[in-house]
This record gives C-alpha cells, sequence and structure tokens, in this order.
C-alpha cells in the first residue's frame, strides 16, 4: 500500500510547490509548471522513487494527483 | 539529510531568502548528492537562483545549450553540479535540432549570449539516414562525408562569431541501429563507417584550438549510466538518457571550472594508509604496503597517478602526521617509491592539526586554498579541514584502499583545456622559488634580497601560438591580480591582436634563479579618434612572483609607451572580485586618480605629468626596444 502523501510528496518535489496546496482531486493541469516536459520528470521520478513501471499510454490517461496515486499504488501491487 | 529534506530546506532557504545564509551548507549538500534524479529537482529548484541570492564567492559563468535532440534536464542537472564549486550557470537554451541554425547565423540568440562555453550535444539522429536505413551501407559513407562538411562549417562559423570555446560531444551508434542490420559483415562495415566518423569529429579538436570533443562513449562506463531510454526517445525525441546527460554534466562542470578559472592548482596529501599502506610510525619503513598485495598495488597506483599530475603541472604536497626527518629519509630512499621529496613543492609532517599545516601549505604556494584537493583516509582529519579551512575541496575515500586511484581522477579537479610548456615545468618553478625564500632569509633586508635576485622582466607580443595559449590559460588560471577579473580566450586575443587599436603585451621574466616562463599580461585598448587615451582593459600576473613590484615596473613601462606615443592619460580599471581586494589600492597607489564612471568597475586615470618612479631592482625591456636589437 502506497500512502497518497508520499505520491503527492514526490510529485510536489519535482514540480517546486509546496504538497499542502493540492489534493487528489486536483486536476494535473493544475499543478504549477504542468507541461508536457514536466510531465516526463514528473513520471521519471515516480517510477524511480516508487520501483513501478507505468506505461506512457496509463500515465497520460491520469487526470488528477489522486489518479496518479492509484496507478503507482496498482503498480506497485503487481510488482509485489 | 535525506534527499528529500535536502530539496525542501534549498526551497525554504529559496522562499526566506536565506540562500546566501546557507551557501555552504548548500555546496555541501549538493556534494554528497549520488543519485541524478534528486540532482535534477535540485537543479529545477534553484531554475531562476542568480549570484547575488548566493551571495560572496558565486560567480556567474555564461553557458549555451545546443543539439540535434531534446536535452530538457541536462541544464537542471548541470545547474546543480555546478553550484556546488560556486559556479552559477546563466544558460541560453536553444530550440529542438537547431543547432546548425544557431551555429550558421551570426544574429541567433546564442552568438548574442556570448557564451564562455556553448556545448552543442549530438547523437546518432543527426545522419537520419545512418538511423533509418542503416543497411543501406553503400549510401551511408557519402550522407557521413556530408554530415562531417557540414560540421566543419558549423565549427568554422562559431570560430569567426564567437569568441568562447566550442564543446562538442561525440555522437555513438545506438546498440539499436546496429541490431537492425542482421548479417555481421555488414555490423562490422556500419562499426567501421560510424567509428570513422567519430574520428575525424575528434580531429576537429586537434586542428581548431577553440573546440573540445567529449568522448561521450567512456561516459557508458560509470555504473548506471545508459545510453537512452527507450520509451522517452519515442516521446519527444529525447534520445540520451538523464543517466548520460547526468555523466555529462560531471565531466562538464571539469571544462567550466577551467574556464573561470576555478580548476584545482595542487594535490594535498595524507601519507599513512593514504599515499601509502601502513603506519610509518608503527610498521617502518619495511613494512610499509607498496606493492605485493591489491592494497599496496592500489597505494602504488595512486603514486603513478600522483606522478602523472605532476608531470602536467599539478603541485603535488604533502600533509601528515609524522616526523619530518622519518618522512624524507622514506621519501629519498625508499626502493618502491617512484615519488621523491623533490616531487613535492611542499611536506608538512609534524603534529600540528592538519587544518594548519593546509593553510601554511597554500600561503607558502601563495594560493588561495580553494585551489588544493586534499586526500586522507581519516574521516576525522577530512571533517577538520573541510569545516576550518573553507574552500578546500576533500573528496570522501572509502575505506577500500583499491578505490582511491579511480576516485582521485573521477573529480576531474585538475582538468584544464590546454597544456603548456609552463604547466610541465611548473613543480620546478616552485622549488627555484624555494631557493628564493632562502636568498630572503639570508639577505639583510628586503630590498637587499629584490636587487640581489637580478630581475629581469621583457614585454612581449604573443605572436606565436605558444604564448597565446599560455597568456589566454594564465587568464583562466589568474584570480588574485587580475584587476577586471578577465579572462581573455585566445580567439579574443587573436582579434586584437589583429586591431591596430589594441596593444598585448606579456610579461616574461627571469631572475639569477631561472626563468619565471610567462608570468603575466596587459592588454590596452587605446581609445578616441587619435587613440591618445589609453585604457587598461585586462592586466594579469601569477602569484607565483608577487611581492616583487613586478606589477609596478610592467604599469610603469606601459606609462612610459603611453607618454612616447604622445598618448594624453592612461586610465587603469579595477573589478572587485573574490580574491582580488588586495590590490585594490594598486591605480591610486601609482599616482592614479579616482574618475567616477558608475558601476561596479572603479576607474582610475593618470594624466602623464610625472611617471612614478621606477622600481630600481627591475630592468625592464620593452618589445619594441627588443625588436629594435
Amino acid at each position: 500500500m502506497i500512502e497518497f502523501e508520499s505520491v503527492r510528496g514526490c510529485v510536489a518535489d519535482v514540480l517546486d510547490f509546496d504538497p499542502e496546496a493540492v489534493g487528489a482531486g486536483t486536476p494535473l493541469p493544475e499543478l504549477p509548471g504542468w507541461d508536457s516536459v514536466n510531465g516526463l520528470r514528473v513520471l521519471n521520478a515516480l517510477e524511480s522513487e516508487f520501483r513501478v513501471r507505468l506505461g506512457l499510454a496509463a500515465f497520460s490517461a491520469a487526470k488528477t494527483v489522486g489518479e496518479l496515486h492509484g496507478l503507482i499504488d496498482e503498480g506497485s501491487a503487481h510488482a509485489r | 539529510m535525506s534527499h528529500g529534506e535536502i530539496i525542501r530546506s534549498i526551497r525554504r532557504w529559496r522562499e526566506l531568502g536565506q540562500l546566501a545564509q546557507h551557501a555552504r551548507e548548500l555546496s555541501q549538500a549538493l556534494g554528497a548528492v549520488t543519485d541524478w534524479q534528486t540532482r535534477e529537482r535540485i537543479g529545477y529548484a534553484l531554475r531562476d537562483v542568480t549570484c547575488e541570492a548566493l551571495g560572496d564567492g558565486f560567480i556567474e559563468s555564461r553557458l549555451a545549450i545546443v543539439g540535434n535532440c531534446t536535452l530538457d534536464g541536462l541544464e537542471h542537472l548541470l545547474r546543480a553540479r555546478l553550484l556546488e564549486p560556486q559556479i552559477v550557470p546563466n544558460f541560453y537554451l536553444a530550440g529542438f535540432d537547431q543547432y546548425v541554425r544557431e551555429l550558421l547565423d551570426p544574429a541567433s540568440g546564442l552568438y548574442a549570449h556570448r557564451a564562455t562555453l556553448t556545448l552543442c550535444v549530438l547523437d546518432e539522429h543527426l545522419v537520419p539516414e545512418v538511423v533509418e536505413r542503416p543497411w543501406q551501407l553503400d549510401e551511408l559513407a557519402r550522407f557521413l562525408d556530408e554530415k562531417l562538411a557540414l560540421l566543419e562549417r558549423l565549427v568554422a562559423s562559431f570560430s569567426k562569431h564567437s569568441t568562447g570555446t566550442l564543446a562538442l560531444t561525440l555522437p555513438l551508434l545506438s546498440a539499436e541501429t546496429s541490431a537492425s542490420v542482421i548479417d555481421y559483415r555488414s555490423k562490422a562495415k556500419l562499426s567501421a563507417l560510424w567509428r570513422g566518423f567519430q574520428r575525424r569529429l575528434l580531429e576537429l579538436a586537434e586542428t581548431n584550438g577553440r573546440v573540445l570533443v567529449l568522448d561521450t562513449e567512456l561516459l557508458l562506463q560509470s555504473s548506471g549510466v545508459a545510453l537512452r531510454d527507450a520509451r522517452l526517445a519515442f516521446h519527444g525525441a529525447m534520445y540520451l538518457s538523464q543517466s548520460l546527460l547526468d555523466a555529462l554534466a560531471a565531466e562538464l562542470v571539469s571544462v567550466v571550472r577551467a574556464l573561470s578559472g576555478r580548476a584545482k592548482k595542487c594535490l594535498m596529501l595524507d601519507l599513512d594508509d593514504t599515499f601509502w599502506g601502513g603506519i610509518l610510525g608503527e610498521v617502518g619503513p619495511a613494512g610499509l604496503e607498496l606493492g605485493d598485495t591489491a592494497r599496496g598495488k592500489a597505494h602504488r597506483e595512486l603514486q603513478r597517478i600522483a606522478q602523472g599530475l605532476k608531470e602536467q603541472g599539478v603541485l603535488l604536497a604533502i600533509n601528515s602526521k609524522n616526523d619530518l626527518d622519518n618522512v624524507r629519509r622514506v621519501l629519498d630512499t625508499h626502493p618502491d617509491l617512484t615519488l621523491r621529496s623533490g616531487d613535492f613543492v611542499a611536506i608538512e609532517a609534524n603534529w600540528q592539526p592538519k587544518s594548519e599545516n593546509t593553510r601554511r601549505i597554500a600561503q607558502q604556494l601563495n594560493l588561495g586554498a580553494d585551489s588544493l584537493v586534499f586526500l586522507d583516509d581519516s574521516d576525522f582529519e577530512r571533517r577538520l579541514v573541510a569545516e576550518t579551512v573553507p574552500g578546500v575541496s576533500v573528496p570522501t575515500l572509502p575505506s577500500d584502499a583499491t578505490l582511491y586511484p579511480s576516485l582521485l581522477l573521477q573529480g576531474g579537479w585538475f582538468n584544464v583545456l590546454s597544456l603548456t610548456a609552463e604547466d610541465r615545468e611548473r613543480t620546478a618553478l616552485y622549488q627555484r622559488e624555494a631557493r628564493r625564500d632562502e636568498l630572503k632569509a639570508s639577505a639583510g633586508s628586503f630590498d637587499e634580497y629584490l636587487s640581489a635576485l637580478n630581475i629581469e622582466i621583457a614585454l612581449v607580443t604573443p605572436d606565436d601560438e605558444h604564448r597565446l595559449a599560455r597568456l589566454a590559460q594564465l587568464g583562466q588560471r589568474t584570480n588574485q591580480f587580475n584587476l577586471t577579473g578577465s579572462r581573455p580566450q585566445a580567439g579574443e586575443i587573436r582579434q586584437m591582436l589583429a586591431d591596430e587599436r589594441y596593444r598585448v603585451l606579456c610579461i616574461e621574466g627571469r631572475d639569477r634563479f631561472g626563468d619565471y616562463g610567462l608570468v603575466g599580461g596587459v592588454i590596452v585598448e587605446k581609445r578616441g579618434a587619435q587613440q591618445d587615451d589609453w585604457w587598461i582593459r585586462t592586466f594579469l600576473l601569477s602569484c607565483r612572483v608577487f611581492e616583487r613590484s613586478i606589477e609596478q615596473a610592467v604599469l610603469r613601462a606601459v606609462l612610459d609607451d603611453a607618454q612616447r606615443a604622445g598618448a594624453r592619460s592612461v586610465h587603469g580599471e579595477f573589478l572587485p572580485t573574490k580574491k582580488n581586494a588586495r590590490f585594490e589600492v594598486f591605480y591610486p597607489s601609482q599616482g592614479f586618480s579616482r574618475v567616477e564612471l558608475g558601476g561596479a568597475t572603479q576607474a582610475y586615470r593618470h594624466e602623464l605629468g610625472s611617471l612614478p618612479a621606477l622600481v630600481p631592482w627591475i630592468n625592464v625591456v620593452n618589445a619594441r626596444q627588443e625588436v629594435a636589437a
């Protein structure tokens, strides 16, 4: 089980914002600095931090921080 | 501190405007980061940081990045790595695959940025035919030739339109491209064609002094470095992995350090269990490990590397807790040692704190502490020196001595753009200095000592490649007597030599103990319609020859020259930097008066009414007189 807070914290570290400022329902395009380049940075970071492979298609389909968390939790359950 | 904590601390310092207060912690934290992910995030968090925000000691370096593939991330990785040695990059980032246009167009944003270092990152996609149809070998040779011709044009254009240095990365053939050819003869042919292309690219650096070619292939030997992440290659043409870009950033730090006068100059070694295996005081000379065992071989290898560094101009010093007599005896007589006491410019073997020894060595060599790298197996000694003598680089040594040699080399601490004859002689030059010190001690007064030296200074136009290269190198190395912080590169000097408004002079010297070599330079711009208002734009003097009033003698010669040429006045400038403060009073002390121009640069004027007194113990030979003779 991977906590929502740790996924949010990782995204916040990469995009350089205060994690408290966003919730599970925050749409990804509303994250500070979110664009295609930063999206890839986030993907890279999440994969190496949580040791999962997300796949570009699944990653691109995620719309909110909460959905990202769901993807990672699922991926890491598979990995276990 | 965990990596997450480092990033959050940095963010907090930034938000509170306290980066300057925490500059040292920042440097240390950056030095402790081992993964590129954290490094990239720190670089990103500091993407808007300026020298002003970081405070004293930081310098700006203008850099440009162009290439044929997407290089997102390189900027942040490089920033995080450069901030550790207190260099703040000011980047120009070209658009994707814009390298040809940027390098060919004199009006490009690249040239407008006036970068000290321009990095051109290339991968195999620069020759699309090779990636798309590698099995059609007959055609590839032609495409490679055409590409090479284009790159030669780009380099020529760069030489014309930029005064900086261009670093090209060697493009690598990917395993995927080779694998898409199925017959082994053709695979070999493809590899041969590509290697030929690479070889000719590498040769560009031999024929053009402004170009460096970085061998990317070698970077793949670091652990965890891959050429490419296949998924990202499909996504936005990111053909080079972040791990490779990070390894490239590490290499570039050495290049930028060399270009910014921050390359290290002296390797300071501990002896027991660092330079040799074992503790001399306990095992005696015969008990030292210097061969047979794996550990002994590692120490031998470290010595061989130190010797190699010395032969390339790096100064070696010893900082050890030992009895000096014992150390000298071992250094001079031990059959398994290849370095002797004469190979070291300073030996501090005693029972005083190593921090004090470090200060003494820096002082004796007239170097800033930040020119030193200290190698010691003891965590205690490393901390002591790192914490009490700011600036010294102190790499963390693992407990396994067999890792010392690679660890010493991988920092690229001492790398320079190119070596000159002076570099190979440097240890001898410093040792002559020690003999001068002996004369100083025996002379009745300082003036007597200076008179006894019989100093002769020649001011020579650098109209040969050797002098030109050495003068440019001196600009990169000189921090203390560098009155305007200026570091003219070879290309700029060549342009000024061809321009009658400039007078470029090298300062060369010798005394009864031998040649100083080329130890300084003066660049004068003759302003005004009559070219009778002289401005000294660059004034450099090596710290090796301080305390002899050579700078006064040279300035006197320039003033004399100006007077003879009918000039109205000579202006001198002083731009305060971290290291040149002691020469702030130089121009006023020579009869110059302050002119208010505003800005950070202080300007001084001499009206040439009466010249300052000659320096009685120096005989100055001017270039013109030399030509006449």
